[in-house]
């Protein structure tokens, strides 16, 4: 591959990505940048957790990203009665063919899962999904069972009911590559949401890459260079997120667990996702500062003086980035 | 690092101008302050110019390593950033910088390195801001006070300067005939401190004049000592060798000898003048001038015996009567003493007034101060005070106003009038009026102008009580 080939495979994945962003906005109402970042954790090969109140286009995105890619997607409701074996699969017997038993493939295998509200099923069940986020294969009775290899999460979950819930634990929060923030849309955003989804013509997305094209959109994203500034600028956050290490009063004062090492690799894996879209062939300090929010607001666990002072991880962040700027 | 490449080659150069910038904005509010300052102080402490130079000298240099170590921090790493915050590059200088350097560079690295060259294919033109022209010129301006302070000379009327005018050929000459004629190592220590203090070009500094001050005081005592001694003891052999032997004048002679002024006065006081008729006019003028030592003498710490505290009216009358009645050569060593002495007195009334001149120009302009009694011509020194608000002392005194008068203690012929309001009519040194200096000439009519007031005052309070 020469100069020329690479830079015209890095403006075809460009025009790639801006003709997905354009076919999810036909259906999906000002959510522009929740769905950038949303296809930036899907090219880094990393899951999202979706955080909105009911009825503000979630499962809408999910289904339409899903049709924009050409991708098998399934859905879980996941509630409180939901067992393991629900998501991933269990043997059963089989008659036909002479009674024997067979491995039932569960949902989770599958190219894109939506887990709705996923913090309504226990403990048990959230933690089915541990090794299949992370290691993409699921084991089921000592027999291990690979996953797709484009298999892409997406989580989502109700900040405001909290009764009968269960909050996710920290050890499947940090395998979120982003935590993305729904916002609640405003007057105009509601005229159109209205406008369009309350009529008899609902636009049908258009499939725009394959999943070859996506493999090889990832596999990009992973050659772009990282120099030693945008690095010593990533680990310098991920280190000032932790109380122990921290310089800042705030994260003493609010942060009781900082971010993990998982926080850099999608601080970094972000950042290049971000610079190549931004048609830079080196990521940049800026790239991780813009990554920074969706990729550690769900690994910094704040104390209970936080929570009772309503400071959030947002907060935190942000003063993290600045302070990181000035030390430049 | 290859330097041949445009955009390192220019990213040199912003990086030295960078440095520039930041050293003379480090360098700029402690040298704008500081030189001035210095040169200042060493004005304030009368320090030499070649110490004040070098003073200077040294805090420029050192200010000027402290800033060149401080810019050293400014790598092309950090000039690299500055350009692509300029231009809004993220990062893309600086990585430009890191990733030229690697030798096996992947598609991504050169296709990074392509770009960043194809924005800057000449270098990049960028440079800092020149320094403000304005700053410019005032450090130039501050060096330029700060070496014009440090060569500046004492305005005139400054104390050093004074002492310098005072220390004339003739003043030198005389002191240091006198200390060579009359043997006193304070003297000949004075005469060299003298002749060493005139050899320097540069004004001496406060401690050195106050030094020199308060030993021309000590000589002057002492000369005053010992001009009465020596009149003394010269008076004494002349009574000793008197035609009317009696026992008072032996012990006369040998008080004189002794320098016992007191025992010699009040031996004199015991003396019935109408039995001195054996007595030579010299011997009478020697009784009546211990007799008419009316001056209040001072508790010394030896009443008894050994050189007590004289008054300056009697060692005045002896070393005239000594002088009068001596030989040529007793003479010329009065003349010598009396010469020595008029210098010293012209050196510290003159240097101890316009130090007080420093101190409060208005204080000492208007000085009611009694002169100094080892500056018996110090009255002479007030030509200023003649000048303003001069009152004629034979003028009745306006209404509101009393005539005070100070008298000079030593005889010296001069004495002062002024008109000062009635409550402040005291001889406190503090009244800041005009005064005018009388000729001693004059003081009879003073005394009388006085006498005839308070008479005149009494006669119309006596009227009105009538």
């Amino acid at each position: 591959m020469t100069e020329a080939d690479l830079e015209a495979e890095i403006g075809e994945f460009r025009t790639a990505f801006e003709k997905l962003l354009q076919e999810i906005q036909r259906s999906i109402v000002g959510l522009g940048e929740l769905t950038q970042q949303v296809l930036v954790a899907l090219l880094c090969g990393g899951h999202v957790l979706l955080e909105g109140v009911p009825g503000v286009g979630k499962t809408m995105l999910v289904r339409t990203l899903s049709h924009c890619l050409g991708l098998e997607t399934k859905r879980v409701q996941f509630t409180p009665d939901l067992m393991p074996a629900d998501i991933l699969g269990a043997h059963v017997l089989v008659e036909e063919g002479g009674p024997h038993v067979e491995f039932s493939r569960g949902p989770v295998f599958t190219q894109v899962l939506l887990a709705d509200e996923i913090n309504r099923c226990t403990p048990k069940t959230q933690a089915a999904l541990l090794e299949a986020m992370q290691e993409r294969s699921v084991t089921i009775a000592g027999a291990t069972h690979g996953l797709d290899e484009l298999f892409f999460c997406i989580a989502t979950q109700n900040p405001i009911e909290m009764e009968g819930t269960y909050p996710l634990p920290e050890a499947q929060l940090d395998r979120f590559f982003f935590k993305i923030l729904v916002p609640s849309p405003d007057k105009e955003k509601l005229k159109e949401i209205a406008r369009k989804t309350t009529g008899n013509a609902n636009a049908v997305p258009q499939t725009i890459l394959t999943s070859l094209e996506l493999k090889r959109f990832q596999s990009l994203i992973r050659e772009v260079p990282v120099p030693d500034l945008a690095e010593d600028y990533a680990a310098s956050l991920i280190i000032a997120s932790s109380p122990q290490s921290a310089e800042s009063e705030t994260v003493k004062e609010y942060v009781r667990y900082g971010a993990s090492p998982r926080g850099m690799q999608s601080l970094i894996l972000a950042s290049k996702a971000i610079a190549l879209l931004d048609g830079r062939f080196c990521c940049s300090t800026q790239d991780v500062a813009r990554a920074a929010l969706p990729a550690l607001r769900h690994r910094l666990i704040l104390n209970f003086q936080a929570e009772a002072e309503d400071v959030v991880t947002d907060d935190v962040i942000n003063e993290l980035v600045k302070d990181s700027e000035k030390r430049l | 690092m290859n330097r041949k490449d445009p955009i390192i080659h220019s990213l040199m150069d912003c990086r030295n101008a960078l440095r520039r910038n930041a050293a003379l904005d480090s360098a700029f509010p402690l040298l704008v302050y500081g030189v001035p300052a210095i040169a200042c102080l060493s004005f304030a402490v009368n320090a030499q110019p070649e110490a004040s130079f070098g003073l200077i000298t040294t805090f420029i240099v050192l200010i000027s390593i402290v800033c060149w170590l401080r810019t050293r921090s400014i790598s092309l790493q950090q000039t690299a950033g500055v350009i692509d915050a300029e231009f809004a590059l993220n990062d893309g200088v600086s990585s430009y910088l890191q990733f030229s350097e690697e030798d096996d560079r992947t598609l991504f690295l050169k296709l990074h390195i392509t770009s960043v060259s194809k924005l800057f294919p000449k270098g990049i033109d960028w440079r800092p801001n020149e320094p403000e022209p304005r700053k410019l010129g005032i450090l130039s301006l501050s060096m330029m006070l700060g070496l014009a302070a440090i060569f500046m000379k004492p305005i005139p009327g400054q104390p050093e300067l004074l002492m310098k005018e005072l220390l004339t050929e003739a003043n030198r000459a005389r002191l240091s005939n006198a200390g060579k004629a009359l043997s006193s190592d304070k003297i000949r220590e004075l005469a060299v401190s003298i002749e060493q203090f005139s050899k320097t070009a540069s004004p001496v500094s406060r401690s050195d004049r106050t030094r020199i001050i308060e030993q021309v005081r000590n000589i002057q005592r002492e000369i005053n000592s010992s001009e009465a001694e020596f009149a003394g003891e010269f008076l004494g052999d002349l009574l000793s060798k008197s035609s009317a032997q009696s026992s008072v004048m032996n012990a006369i002679s040998q008080a004189l000898r002794k320098a016992q002024w007191r025992k010699a006065s009040d031996l004199a006081r015991s003396i019935d003048n109408s039995d001195a008729g054996e007595l030579s006019g010299a011997e009478r003028e020697i009784l009546n001038a211990l007799q008419k030592d009316d001056a209040q003498v001072k508790s010394g710490s030896n009443s008894d015996g050994g050189s007590e505290p004289k008054s300056e009216k009697l060692r005045k009358r002896l070393a005239s009567l000594a002088r009068q009645h001596s030989s040529d050569e007793t003479r010329r060593v009065l003349d010598s003493m009396q010469d020595v002495r008029t210098a010293l007195a012209e050196i510290a009334d003159s240097s101890s007034s316009s130090s007080k001149g420093v101190r409060n120009k208005s204080e000492s302009s208007n000085s009611t101060k009694t002169p100094s009694i080892t500056a018996p011509k110090s009255a002479r020194h007030t030509s200023p005070v003649q000048k303003a608000g001069a009152v004629n002392p034979f003028v009745a005194a306006g209404p509101g106003q009393s005539i005070a008068a100070i008298m000079d203690l030593q005889d010296t012929g001069l004495s002062t009038l002024f008109p000062v309001p009635p409550d402040q009519a005291s001889f406190k040194q503090s009244n800041p009026v005009a005064r005018a200096v009388v000729p001693f000439s004059k003081r009879e009519l003073v005394k009388e102008y006085f006498e005839r007031r308070s008479v005149g005052e009494a006669r119309q309070m006596g009227g009105s009580n009538d």
